[in-house]
């Protein structure tokens, strides 16, 4: 048994991705400080040991699934074969747990890659049902939706999916000045307009790349036009700045860029299949394209979520069309 | 009722977070709005339908086979609606190949219309949208009359009694102008009609096995283990584990969508002796004919090898559950071309003697088949009789006397 005592103060050193020229392969070498005293200012019970767990992004919730090891020493080499990717990243936590059972708190330094930690909640205009003030999920029922993230720009692959989503987001910061992404990640949303990471309930959005600061944030979906907040947000790597698209359409940069499904309900204006901010004639082709030549799948152009390009997916098309968003 | 807990982030100041009691308002009177909306009764989307017609069938393989896409919206006396846009899947079976040729012909559509059908594994898909329409004049109204929209082409593969195509059920969708095009849309509510196994009773005579005597038809053939187990109409071979006893011989039977349309299904089936068309089994007294398209009106054709073809004087509902029936002994009128074979006092049959099956009795089924085949024994055409013999009786009873009778059939 182990018993919680909040003792220990713990300090994680670095985390760095060295490469290894022996082996051929990226590693990351991970070093502490030992844990000495609790938080009395007596010494603690040897031996100490440190658990180790790893994860794809910051703030995540340590676990037997992210677990990694268990060591009296303070410095792990990690050759984790993701590190070979300089377009991922791994994000450690530690904590330490003396003779008696005594732990520490989680380390809360995750590495060297900064970062911001964000929070969404958004809807999609054509999944949104009034009735029920949720989104359909009839990609996921229908066993369509895809593990990998379809935005080239951060590839995330989800091992299972053990919520429902709706489907998959991109999540991006642009600097005030010049708009350019500063940094941006795939995510899941979930029917209740959560985003979320792809454990399906962390709604913490940790975004790397991007040191702390002003950001416009920019939700894109596949067939949807983005929504940016009108406002730049100072968003910081210690606590989640959330942003609310549902119920407020001044959040948004444009007042025409939020697409009203409600009272009180805003969204994504569906129809934008080719991702270039205008609902046009270039979307018709592309949906007329897959309707020519697809039946049953994860495409761009069904824009109702039902798993096959029809009429009703030009239908919202045609009722959009003209439609721009920043 | 979405709760009014605001959802703003932390760092963002909302006004209805400023202006609480005036929101109070505003949502109380969303409230009374969506109640009385929920009061009111719910607004039925419009229906439309589509099915599809047999219009070509050669029988053959790499024969045509050609079907006719119609539409019609779902209640009469409505305004006609101006189509904008479907998509409907087709299926095909085995039995069928795709066109190497365009696929679809005769569409109906205007201009302005952008229209095709894609060749995809297994199904024709069908895609029409009318961005380039503009005006009432150049748009293709929907009516509750059936309409073509486009003629879908196959070609046979392997000949069957029923080929099967049909609609999907789950992409089917339609949409119409609700003003003049180019203006707002809204969807149908699509209903694509979908096959059914028909059921049809039907009772004839055949002039060569009946005896007025015992009113009944001959089961000579039946006697001497004569009746091949599989039917000899190359419409359609199906076979039976056994004849039944009381079999006359085997019959098939057609239906038409007019008078004058292709065959959209063949089935052969059995003749009991007593006149009625009967299941494998033997006992059952209707009949199932697979049918794509679908339970509605219907001409029925009955042909049997060496008599005259015939067709029911008008046409027949079958559905799959009730079953129609068809008498064809119990009137001429009851042929098309009010000319059957009177068997006895208010009695007729099929003409005895088409032993050619060109839908004539003339010197081809004399010298052909009869001469050819005289003095045999066995399954053979020229036994129009059906006793199993091919002699005299054959000749003077059945081909002399009705030399220089023809079908009616159209």
């Amino acid at each position: 048994m182990i018993k919680r005592y909040g003792i220990f103060c713990f300090f994680l050193l670095w985390l760095a991705g060295l490469a290894n020229a022996p082996l051929l392969r990226a590693s990351a070498a991970l070093s502490w400080n030992p844990v000495t005293q609790n938080t009395a200012g007596g010494s603690v019970a040897a031996p100490v040991y440190y658990y180790v767990y790893r994860d794809t992004f910051p703030s995540f919730q340590p676990g037997d699934a992210t677990f990694l090891t268990a060591t009296t020493d303070t410095f792990i080499l990690d050759a984790d074969s993701r590190l070979d990717d300089p377009a991922k990243n791994l994000f450690y936590r530690v904590k330490a747990v003396d003779a008696w059972g005594n732990e520490s708190d989680y380390a809360q330094t995750t590495g060297e890659a900064p970062f911001v930690l964000t929070g969404v909640r958004i809807w999609l205009g054509s999944a949104y049902q009034a009735e029920a003030d949720s989104m359909v999920c009839a990609l996921k029922d229908l066993d369509l939706l895809p593990f990998l993230s379809p935005y080239p720009e951060s590839p995330r692959h989800a091992p299972a999916f053990a919520e429902p989503p709706v489907d998959w987001l991109l999540v991006q910061l642009l600097r005030p000045g010049d708009l350019q992404v500063a940094g941006e990640k795939s995510f899941l949303l979930q029917s209740d307009g959560t985003v979320t990471e792809l454990d399906g309930k962390n709604p913490v959005l940790g975004i790397p790349g991007a040191e702390p600061g002003l950001y416009h944030i920019r939700i894109r979906h596949r067939n949807h036009l983005a929504a940016t907040t009108h406002q730049a947000l100072a968003l910081n790597a210690d606590n989640a700045v959330e942003v609310d698209f549902r119920a407020d359409s001044t959040l948004y940069a444009a007042p025409k860029s939020a697409c009203r499904l409600g009272p009180e309900a805003w969204g994504l204006w569906p129809g934008d299949l080719d991702q270039d901010g205008a609902i046009a004639v270039t979307d018709y082709v592309l949906w007329r394209a897959h309707a020519q030549s697809d039946a049953l799948g994860y495409q761009r152009a069904d824009l109702n979520f039902d798993g096959r390009v029809t009429t009703r997916d030009y239908v919202i098309w045609y009722r959009n069309a003209r439609r721009t968003a920043p | 009722m979405k709760s009014c807990q605001p959802r703003a982030s932390a760092c963002l100041q909302r006004p209805c977070r400023q202006a609480h009691r005036s929101g109070v308002r505003i949502r109380s009177l969303w409230c009374v709005i969506l109640l009385l909306c929920g009061l009111a009764p719910p607004l039925a989307a419009e229906e439309c339908a589509f099915r599809l017609i047999v219009t070509a069938n050669q029988a053959s393989v790499d024969g045509d086979f050609f079907v006719d896409l119609q539409m019609r919206t779902a209640e009469a006396g409505r305004s006609a609606r101006w189509l904008q846009s479907l998509t409907l899947d087709v299926q095909y079976g085995s039995a069928l190949a795709a066109y190497s040729d365009t696929c679809a012909v005769n569409w109906t559509l205007g201009p302005g219309y952008e229209a095709s059908v894609s060749k995809l594994t297994g199904y024709y898909r069908v895609l029409v949208t009318a961005n380039g329409v503009s005006g009432a004049d150049a748009a293709w109204s929907a009516t509750s009359d059936w309409q073509r929209l486009v003629t879908l082409r196959w070609k046979i593969a392997a000949v069957s009694g029923s080929y099967q195509v049909a609609m999907s059920q789950d992409t089917d969708a339609a949409a119409y102008f609700i003003d003049t095009p180019p203006g707002d849309l809204a969807e149908w509510s699509t209903t694509p009609i979908a096959p059914a196994n028909l059921k049809l009773a039907a009772k004839l005579f055949l002039q060569g096995p009946y005896s007025v005597a015992g009113d009944t038809m001959s089961t000579a053939l039946r006697n001497s283990d004569l009746i091949p187990k599989t039917s000899p109409y190359a419409e359609d071979r199906r076979t039976v584990a056994a004849v039944p006893a009381a079999v006359t011989d085997w019959l098939l039977l057609q239906l038409r969508s007019s008078a004058t349309g292709a065959v959209v299904v063949s089935r052969s089936v059995l003749l009991r002796k007593d006149g009625r068309v009967v299941d494998d089994d033997g006992i059952s007294e209707q009949v199932i004919i697979p049918s794509l398209e679908g339970e509605k009106e219907y001409y029925v054709v009955a042909r049997h090898r060496n008599h005259l073809g015939v067709m029911s004087a008008h046409s027949l509902t079958l559905n799959a559950t009730t079953g129609a029936e068809h008498d064809f002994t119990s009137g001429a009128d009851q042929y098309y071309g009010g000319d059957g074979k009177q068997l006895a006092e208010g009695l007729y049959g099929l003409y005895s003697g088409d032993a050619s099956q060109d839908g004539y009795v003339n010197a081809i089924d004399l010298y052909l088949y009869w001469l050819a085949q005289n003095g045999q024994k066995g399954y053979l055409s020229g036994d129009m009789s059906l006793d199993s013999y091919v002699n005299a009786m054959d000749l003077y009873l059945h081909w002399l006397a009705n030399n220089g009778v023809s079908s009616k059939i159209p």
